[in-house]
């Protein structure tokens, strides 16, 4: 190519430097100020957003909403023995039986956000002493101890009657027709359960007592298989008793009310078109 | 060269038109070079370090641990800007010795929707339009469990209805998950604990993974999600509840951001009839290996050779 002029070769050449140079400098400009920028821009993103005037200090968990007043107690073992049950004596309706049972079923906002240190348990620190850790029996408050009423060991009517006086909101719809107080609870000392056998246990073990009809639930309950789940499934299991669930005078659950159904394709516009 | 200085090639005709003179065209493109080399030097210098990031960003599982460090404080600032609120996004790894599974209780489910709604509440789902990752089916008693007599739009005064039961369905986890083979960009995939998880980042939103989950499992974000300010969850993984983008999809991960932790996933919690469990399939002593070993195990579609790690079961 001896008809290249020299004049040609010296402008390719400078055209060739400058595609070289608009394509080195942005990169170069794009990979030199990285590391030490973005500290400092981060600093600045996160200053823009402490600005905005509306933002609440955040909690450590997600504060509950205070729409849902506390029902029973927060079925968490561990949790403070039965100080939620206030709401109880305000609210006329747990006395009625099915909304209270009800209120048995419904998770609360606050405990599912409840903070648990999940860790992981050895296995000869889950078979130590207290292997069923349960809560507190759900009582009504100011109910227990029995003995406050009940203060005359002798003093018990074994006929199936109608209460009219008090525990008139109990309505035995559990077990044979013939079932009446004393087949579960301790006729002279009240602030018992006593066993078929005639064993007397407390009130916190009442899974045994239930146990001597529904075994095989018991054993389900044992293995983890039967029971509400709450907390952590690697660390000690968290048991809840029967009666924190079943209302142990009328144990079937009732019925719900569903949450609202999913809408239907029918029902889907785009947004700003309805 | 011909004579009149214009080049041509020996090979071709002259052209018709005349020529733009060879000079022009060249300055011509060179302008036309140095616009765009100053465009892209404007915008390439103008944008974030975060923005370009972004832009160059790797695959999830290609991040070195430093990178993921900062991928992650990007998207917690990123997040706060948005939200106004401080987020936890985290990262955790797959346990060692644990794999996940689910068991069902169909005999108890009364089909209240309380873990649809615990769902979303919990994974930032979209509000509006509406994502669920549990679709909860109400079937005949006399029909057993046959998808021809199933109804997800049921809505009664109260639940349980006489002669129905209930069949909520969610991402059953597969062992061999179809979902993950159709990827075209290697966006899904199956973790060590068996989790199939997602790739918000990386995810194309060709929805062929929609298409091969024989659960419609999968839930595609046709526009960017809408979540009330004061109902998000700023406890999230990166590969689990972090808010979601326009044009991603998105299904249940086993609520990572818990189960990771120890956690029970926030459907099992809520079920108010305890018709949920979850566990480690390799410890013996788990729920849901007491649940395998002892009741009568359904597996949904189980001649599909997809491997459920959902188990359906009949406490009764």
């Amino acid at each position: 190519m001896t008809g290249v002029s020299p004049r040609l070769t010296f402008r390719r050449a400078f055209i060739g430097a400058g595609v070289l140079l608009a394509i080195a400098v942005p990169l170069l400009l794009f990979f030199a100020p990285k590391h030490s920028a973005s500290p400092d821009q981060r600093a600045a993103g996160q200053g823009q957003a402490a600005t905005v005037p509306s933002t609440p200090p955040p909690a450590a968990a997600p504060a509950p909403p205070a729409t849902k007043p506390p029902a029973t107690k927060p079925p968490a073992a561990g949790a403070a023995p039965a100080t939620t049950t206030k709401g109880a004596d305000e609210d006329p309706t747990l006395h009625d039986l099915a909304a209270r049972s009800r209120r048995r079923l419904e998770t609360t906002q606050a405990e599912l956000h409840q903070q648990f240190d999940c860790k992981p348990v050895r296995k000869d620190e889950s078979a130590s002493a207290d292997q069923y850790p349960v809560p507190n029996p759900p009582f009504t408050e100011g109910i227990f101890p029995c003995t406050r009423c009940h203060d005359r060991p002798d003093d018990h009517n074994e006929t199936k009657r109608t209460l009219t006086l008090q525990h008139t909101d109990i309505k035995l719809v559990h077990g044979p027709r013939e079932q009446w107080c004393y087949g579960c609870h301790n006729p002279t000392n009240r602030d018992m359960l006593r066993l078929a056998g005639g064993r007397l246990i407390s009130f916190d073990d009442s899974y045994e007592l239930c146990g001597q009809c529904h075994g095989p639930k018991l054993r389900d309950w044992r293995l983890g298989i039967h029971g509400r789940r709450v907390g952590c499934w690697n660390g000690k299991r968290q048991y809840l008793l029967c009666v924190n669930c079943h209302s142990p005078h009328a144990p079937h659950f009732p019925k719900l009310q569903p949450k609202p159904r999913p809408k239907k394709p029918t029902e889907i516009h785009a947004r700003g078109d309805r | 060269m011909s004579v009149d200085g214009k080049r041509r090639l020996p090979v071709l005709q002259p052209t018709p038109e005349p020529q733009a003179p060879e000079g022009a065209s060249r300055r011509a493109f060179l302008k036309l070079m140095g616009a765009a080399a100053a465009t892209g030097m404007t915008s390439l210098t103008a944008c974030t370090a975060e923005q370009r990031e972004r832009f160059f960003r790797k695959h999830f599982k290609e991040l070195s641990a430093d990178e993921l460090k900062r991928r992650l404080s990007i998207l917690e600032a990123e997040y706060e800007k948005e939200y106004g609120k401080k987020f936890r996004v985290g990262a955790e790894p797959p346990i060692d010795g644990v794999v996940f599974a689910y068991g069902l209780d169909i005999s108890r489910c009364i089909g209240c929707r309380r873990c649809v709604y615990a769902c979303v509440d919990e994974n930032n789902q979209s509000r509006d339009p509406q994502i669920h990752y549990i679709t909860v089916l109400e079937m005949e008693k006399k029909h057993g469990v046959d998808l021809h007599h199933a109804n997800e739009y049921y809505e009664p005064e109260q639940v349980p209805r006489e002669g129905h039961f209930y069949f909520p369905v969610a991402c059953q986890q597969c062992d061999n998950p179809p979902c993950t083979k159709v990827c075209p960009v290697g966006a899904t995939w199956k973790e060590a604990d068996g989790v199939v998880v997602i790739d918000y980042d990386w995810c194309i939103g060709c929805r062929y993974c929609m298409a091969a989950c024989p659960y419609g499992a999968r839930h595609f974000n046709w526009t960017s999600p809408s979540i009330p300010k004061d109902e998000l969850n700023t406890n999230t993984h990166i590969l689990g509840n972090r808010p979601r983008i326009q044009g991603v999809v998105e299904k249940c991960h086993f609520c990572l951001q818990r189960t990771r932790n120890g956690r029970y996933p926030a459907c099992v919690e809520v079920c108010p009839v305890g018709a949920r469990k979850f566990g480690n399939l390799l410890d013996p002593e788990s729920e849901i290996r007491q649940v395998i070993e002892t009741k009568r195990i359904f597996i949904f579609k189980d001649d599909l050779n997809t491997h459920p790690k959902f188990f359906y079961f009949y406490g009764l």
